[in-house]
């Protein structure tokens, strides 16, 4: 059975699925969302009660 | 004793948790990520898909805004409340439903609250929307909501100052406060330009490649959009330049309008020099974080720049 292009291209790079997934205009809040949450904790550590 | 005008609101959210200190960061985190969000959403309307992705990135990175999400403070309340607002005003232009309203209604109101010397700014936005846009009952509804809002923060506010001594005692306070390092009060003395040094030092070191694009949406100003973005930005950043801003943080809350401009304004460029300007702050952000360290020298400017942008 022949394969359409585009999901041979993806076979060939699986690395391609995930960024595809990534960049969709749907997915890209989630992404923006894990991003900035996970800067955020990683970097809290310093106990500064400013005003 | 909470600090004039007072934080009672973001106070109270954070006794709420088990651990208050803990219960700040999570509304910190809360903050800066429904921000990011926004921000994504308002860009996408204004202009477009692309573009919103490249400035939501700048958005969530701007080196004092991060910052301002992860300490134990008040600053990234402004990260999320006035970009909700100006998203519900969006919608609302574009379809006038009195829902979008009561949420902005609802966002001002608690955005003045977490952070009452920067969300209240947000105020004169939003009232010019209500006067110039909406229908008499819809503004009529909305200025009542806000209203009500901000006395469900400002009675007990009050009230706690009544508990320790009376409230008489906020004005000194404040007055000292605003007029110290105000050019107004006291001409151009080193105290006064240092304070506007330290509003433009901030600024341009975290979105100086982009300045130029925000300033030149000032030919647009036909569009309601504009208007309103540039109504969020002026009378905050006129009172922080002329009266009092002690660091980066506190341009939390005029982060989203600069950089929504911007986006505006970058809409005539060719795709090329958008993604060198963006993709130039998301670089300088990126050394910044890997490479910035306080150092010790005796050179001025470097030491402004290590204290004042580097906060």
């Amino acid at each position: 059975m022949e394969i359409p292009d585009g999901q041979a291209r993806a076979q060939r790079t699986p690395h391609r699925a995930l960024l595809n997934t990534l960049t969709r205009a749907r997915s890209w809040p989630w992404f923006l969302a894990a991003g900035v949450l996970v800067s955020r904790v990683l970097t809290t550590g310093s106990v500064y009660f400013a005003d | 004793m909470i600090q004039p005008l007072g934080y009672w609101l973001f106070n109270r959210t954070a006794s709420f948790f088990p651990d208050p200190a803990r219960g700040i960061s999570l509304m910190n985190w809360g903050f800066s990520v429904a921000g990011v969000i926004v921000f994504y959403y308002a860009a996408r309307a204004l202009v477009g898909e692309r573009m919103a992705r490249l400035g939501s990135a700048v958005y969530a990175t701007v080196f004092y805004a991060w910052f301002s999400g992860d300490v134990h403070s008040t600053y990234a309340s402004q990260l999320l409340a006035p970009v909700l607002v100006f998203e519900l005003l969006l919608l609302h232009l574009r379809e006038p439903r009195l829902r979008y309203l009561i949420g902005a209604s609802v966002a001002f109101g608690l955005g003045a609250g977490f952070r009452p010397t920067e969300g209240a700014f947000v105020g004169f936005m939003f009232v010019y929307y209500l006067l110039r846009r909406a229908s008499r009952k819809h503004a009529a509804i909305s200025f009542s909501l806000a209203a009500l809002v901000c006395l469900g923060w400002l009675v007990p506010t009050a009230l706690c100052y009544r508990r320790r001594g009376g409230i008489g005692q906020v004005w000194p306070y404040l007055a000292s406060v605003t007029t110290q390092a105000s050019i107004l009060a006291h001409g151009p003395t080193r105290n006064t330009i240092a304070n506007m040094v330290r509003f433009s030092v901030a600024l341009v070191f975290a979105l100086g490649p982009l300045l130029p694009c925000t300033l030149s949406t000032c030919r647009d100003l036909r569009r309601p959009e504009v208007v309103l973005l540039w109504l969020w930005i002026i009378p905050g950043a006129l009172f922080r330049v002329l009266s009092y801003m002690s660091d980066a943080p506190y341009l939390d809350f005029i982060t989203a309008a600069v950089l929504l401009l911007a986006l505006l304004g970058l809409r005539g460029s060719t795709r090329k020099r958008r993604a060198v300007l963006l993709g130039s702050c998301l670089a300088w952000y990126l050394v910044f974080f890997l490479f910035f360290r306080p150092v010790l020298v005796r050179s001025r400017p470097f030491a402004v720049i290590d204290v004042y942008a580097g906060r």
